[in-house]
């Protein structure tokens, strides 16, 4: 977890994000959110699998955010994206390739 | 605190059962092993004071005999020893001694070593206690959960069921007792043929309620309103709703918020015998794989919003021709995402080969080779995730 300017950079280490880690990492971002960060780089260059809790709670924080906040989605490898396809969520998330680009799209807005 | 005192010599015996009973414990006395024994298993003895040599049964064979009885609690044993040498410490403890104590006892030491006892005693009692607890807690779960299981099984249809011209096979296995998976199928009208497999977000207890309450109002349910079929002024007075607006009025009705973040996937069709058509909503859900006689087994549709997470969700459907003959098999995640040892999925593709290979056998049998394919991947009969599957048939 880093941030650079008003951006947090969250990037998950886990390989798996399942229900496991689904609860934690919901709790850890929406508390972050509720202390007032509102733009969010989440990097899941790690992650080779994500289930319906992993992708639920990616989905609460954009909830968290509301209208004013915004989320960017990076690093996503083939087997994830696969599944943000199937559910549509490529259409509902940014998705870029690196923090940078990201960095990059939310300074501009 | 009841504490048994062995040892040969009566004068030891004395001084100690005095001295105990000053500091109000109840005493009581044996000679050697072979009587400690059998003292504790009929006074419910926990805490043992035992001299080392003794005839008939030795300090040392007492602590081993004790430790390996199955006397109920812990019995906390101090060894008497006039062996002030290391080797005798190790070997008591080795015997199964939680202290020792010099023949020549400073009765102050004496005192704190007993009351180091009983420190240890309490503790175990109350962890014994908590264990007890937690053992009732967990069978009242685990009973909870193979009723919850039995009545989540009623709910979903037989296993084989015919509705006019459509035969319906089907598998279920929830991962912990009871699932987030369900499925039905039922007759819209006298040309119509409603199916649906759904699975809500994690599995459990949560996920099951959610499911169980989601195939009460996913019915066609003739009297009351359903979201299957809609009133209208003329004859005959209902329309059947389309796949793709049912899965986007279920997805304005279940919402998740802060309080429940589940969702679902799903698929939803309707198998019409007019025109020989099967249609369908696809909500995040796998891919079905349709089966046509002398076609290769394909894949149909390629994903669509799931139900319950996002509000503005818009929802599609897929038309396929549907003739005698031909099969749609719809499953969960669970079939594909299982892992091996190596920890690969079953993928998708491996799941259409082994269709496509056992595409003569009948729809039962082939749901059966695809479990067993799954049981032969993981090496388990068990799997972490619920896994269902059906199979739609068009018989006449």
């Amino acid at each position: 977890m880093t941030r650079q300017e008003d951006v947090l950079i969250a990037t998950l280490l886990d390989k798996r994000l399942d229900a496991e880690l689904a609860s934690d990492l919901r709790n850890t971002m929406l508390s972050h959110i509720d202390k007032g960060e509102h733009n969010i780089v989440l990097n899941i260059a790690h992650v080779d699998f994500i289930d319906s809790t992993g992708l639920g709670a990616i989905v609460a924080c954009r909830k968290a955010l509301g209208q004013e906040g915004r989320i960017v989605i990076t690093g996503t490898r083939r087997p994830v994206m696969t599944m943000f396809k199937l559910t549509r969520m490529d259409k509902v998330f940014q998705m870029l390739d690196s923090d940078e680009e990201a960095m990059q799209v939310l300074a501009r807005s | 605190m009841r504490i048994l005192v062995v040892d040969d010599d009566a004068n030891m015996r004395g001084l100690l059962s005095n001295i105990l009973r000053k500091w109000d414990h109840d005493v009581r006395l044996a000679t050697n092993g072979q009587e400690a024994l059998d003292l504790i298993k009929q006074d419910d003895i926990n805490f043992v004071i035992t001299d080392w040599l003794m005839p008939v049964m030795d300090g040392p064979t007492l602590c081993k005999q004790i430790r390996l009885s199955d006397s109920s609690g812990y019995v906390y044993i101090v060894l008497l020893t006039s062996l002030n040498e290391k080797s005798a410490v190790i070997e008591g403890m080795r015997a199964g001694a939680d202290d020792f104590v010099s023949k020549c006892f400073n009765q102050e030491e004496l005192h704190q070593r007993i009351r180091a006892g009983q420190r240890i005693l309490k503790l175990q009692q109350e962890l014994e206690e908590r264990n007890r607890k937690l053992e009732r807690a967990n069978d009242t779960i685990e009973n909870d959960l193979k009723v919850a299981s039995a009545f989540q099984r009623r709910l979903l249809p037989g296993q084989s069921s015919a509705i006019l011209g459509v035969t319906f096979e089907s598998v279920f296995l929830p991962s912990s007792h009871v699932g987030g998976d369900t499925f039905n199928f039922f007759q819209l009208d006298e040309h119509n043929v409603g199916f649906y497999l759904l699975d809500v977000s994690g599995h459990g207890v949560a996920s099951a309620l959610y499911s169980a309450s989601l195939s009460g109002v996913i019915s066609p349910c003739p009297l009351g309103e359903s979201p299957l079929r809609s009133p209208v002024p003329e004859s005959p007075h209902y329309r059947i709703v389309e796949p793709a607006e049912v899965l986007a009025d279920l997805n304005r009705t279940y919402q998740s918020d802060c309080e429940i973040d589940q969702y679902f996937t799903m698929v939803y069709g309707i198998v019409d015998l007019r025109d020989d058509s099967i249609r369908f909503c696809q909500a995040a859900h796998p891919s079905p794989i349709l089966l046509t006689p002398g076609k290769h087994a394909q894949l149909l549709g390629d994903g669509g919003f799931p139900v319950g997470l996002i509000p503005e969700a818009e929802y599609t459907q897929v038309e396929a021709s549907f003739h005698i003959g031909d099969r749609l098999i719809v499953h969960s995640d669970g079939v594909t995402e299982c892992l091996n040892s190596r920890d690969e999925q079953f993928t998708e593709k491996r799941l259409v080969g082994l269709i496509e290979k056992n595409r003569d056998k009948s729809s039962l049998e082939l749901l059966s080779v695809v479990w067993t394919g799954m049981e032969s991947w993981t090496g388990r009969v068990d799997f972490d995730d619920d896994i269902s599957m059906i199979a739609i048939e068009r018989t006449d």
